[in-house]
């Protein structure tokens, strides 16, 4: 069981986030996401697109996850899914609001280790809705256009005095 | 009673009672808006939401800029994109800058409103215009790649420049690409230097990177391979994808007794040179 407790909202989240960072595949998940528009993508803008996307996926789920303080996250099981793939559910419990269900699919990498591959919130898929909607934004914007949109989703002003 | 009394009681009473609505907000307001702070800060979001919402409702644009990251972010209420672009958007009426640039952002994200790259520029110009560097910075973006406005290199540096001069290191990073490959600005190899470096000195990898690379080439700066190597190694740390490929390259132009000596400048910031 994973629980993030005490120290400010910003220490909880930075330590969700560092749990998070080391157990998700992101360059995987982000190649997969951009599909065959990795192709077209340079050095660069692959660059930029893995490191914003990597970004988004942390605070999103790191804000939506670790914010609360004394929430629990509890194993409730885990089942095989095709041939290399277990799929681990959880349930997270918030002292305040309903808990969430969330399963995720690990892979074992050629290093041996196990990493996540994606999320599904509510029965909905992290990787395939976003594989949609990204192809969506690079054929009218381009990769650079891809790359705003995300930048423009992990740099909102936060809460201020 | 003459009219001219019954006037001047009623002038008296409005005026009273405008007196105590004014109390009535402006004390309560300030307790209430640093009750909520203090409850966001600790993680109760729920006293957060109940202290800045009547606040929201009276006008208060801290408070509707607050309450619109609570939307964004789901706490203490059920996330909704939607109800955190209304609030910043009331607030960007009130004139908050952050709420101006958040609801660009959203604008460009597509979170709660339709994507509109032309209401983004509009808000965002506003943020501009107002000093918020991160505004500038996308602002430029946009103006870079044409979107929602006219494609224009030359409107693109001069957001990027008003908001390196405020410190962003983006920004910084981009302006001395324009001046390193002259675009949008004429060719300046020393002014790229002075770029890359500000943003290499606020700790940005690519920055850090570029820096490194103007030692290696000595463009705009006087060769040197320490220090090429004490920058790209920087960038490394960071996982800069191509500073690994870069650093390899350097050591091995370089004796080892320069390399020791980068190496020490290195553990001094932490640093393990690969």
């Amino acid at each position: 069981m994973l629980q993030t407790t005490g120290g400010s909202l910003d220490q909880r989240e930075r330590q969700f986030r560092t749990i998070l960072s080391s157990s998700f595949d992101m360059p995987g998940i982000a190649r997969f996401v951009l599909g065959r528009h990795w192709q077209q993508a340079n050095d660069e803008q692959r660059q930029d697109y893995v490191q914003l996307f990597t970004e988004y996926v942390l605070q999103t789920y790191s804000a939506r996850l670790g914010g609360y303080s004394g929430e629990t996250l509890a194993v409730t099981g885990e089942r095989a899914a095709g041939q290399r793939d277990t799929v681990v559910t959880t349930r997270i419990n918030r002292p305040a609001g309903a808990p969430v269900d969330a399963s995720w699919r690990v892979r074992q990498g050629d290093d041996n280790r196990f990493r996540i591959i994606d999320v599904e919130v509510a029965g909905v898929s992290m990787t395939l809705t976003q594989r949609d909607e990204f192809s969506a934004v690079v054929q009218r914007y381009g990769i650079d256009g891809l790359n705003e949109v995300l930048r423009a989703r992990t740099t909102k002003a936060a809460a201020a005095r | 009673m003459s009219k001219g009394d019954f006037m001047r009681r009623m002038t008296m009473a409005a005026l009273g009672a405008a007196l105590s609505v004014t109390l009535a907000t402006a004390t309560p307001a300030l307790a209430d808006f640093d009750t909520g702070w203090t409850a966001y800060e600790r993680g109760d979001f729920a006293t957060a939401l109940k202290e800045w919402q009547p606040l929201a409702e009276r006008g208060d644009r801290r408070a509707q800029f607050n309450l619109g990251v609570l939307y964004d972010q789901g706490k203490g209420v059920n996330r909704s994109d939607k109800l955190a672009a209304e609030w910043w958007q009331k607030a960007a009426l009130n004139g908050s800058v952050l709420a101006q640039h958040n609801l660009g952002q959203s604008y460009i994200a597509g979170d709660g409103v339709p994507q509109d790259m032309a209401m983004a520029a509009s808000w965002l110009q506003r943020a501009a215009v107002g000093g918020h560097a991160p505004a500038q910075y996308t602002l430029g973006k946009l103006h870079a790649y044409g979107m929602g406005v006219a494609r224009s290199e030359a409107e693109a540096l001069r957001w990027y420049v008003l908001s390196a001069e405020r410190g962003n290191e983006r920004a910084q990073y981009n302006l001395g690409k324009s001046y390193r490959d002259g675009s949008g600005a004429p060719k300046d190899l020393a002014e790229a230097a002075k770029w890359f470096r500000r943003a290499a000195d606020a700790g940005y990898a690519k920055g850090q990177s570029a820096l490194g690379q103007r030692y290696l080439k000595g463009e705009g700066v006087e060769k040197n391979l320490g220090e090429a190597l004490y920058w790209t190694a920087l960038a490394e740390a960071q996982d800069l994808d191509r500073a690994e490929e870069d650093r390899a390259e350097i050591k091995a132009q370089m004796a080892a007794a320069d390399i020791e000596a980068v190496r020490k400048r290195l553990a001094e910031r932490g640093v393990t040179l690969k």
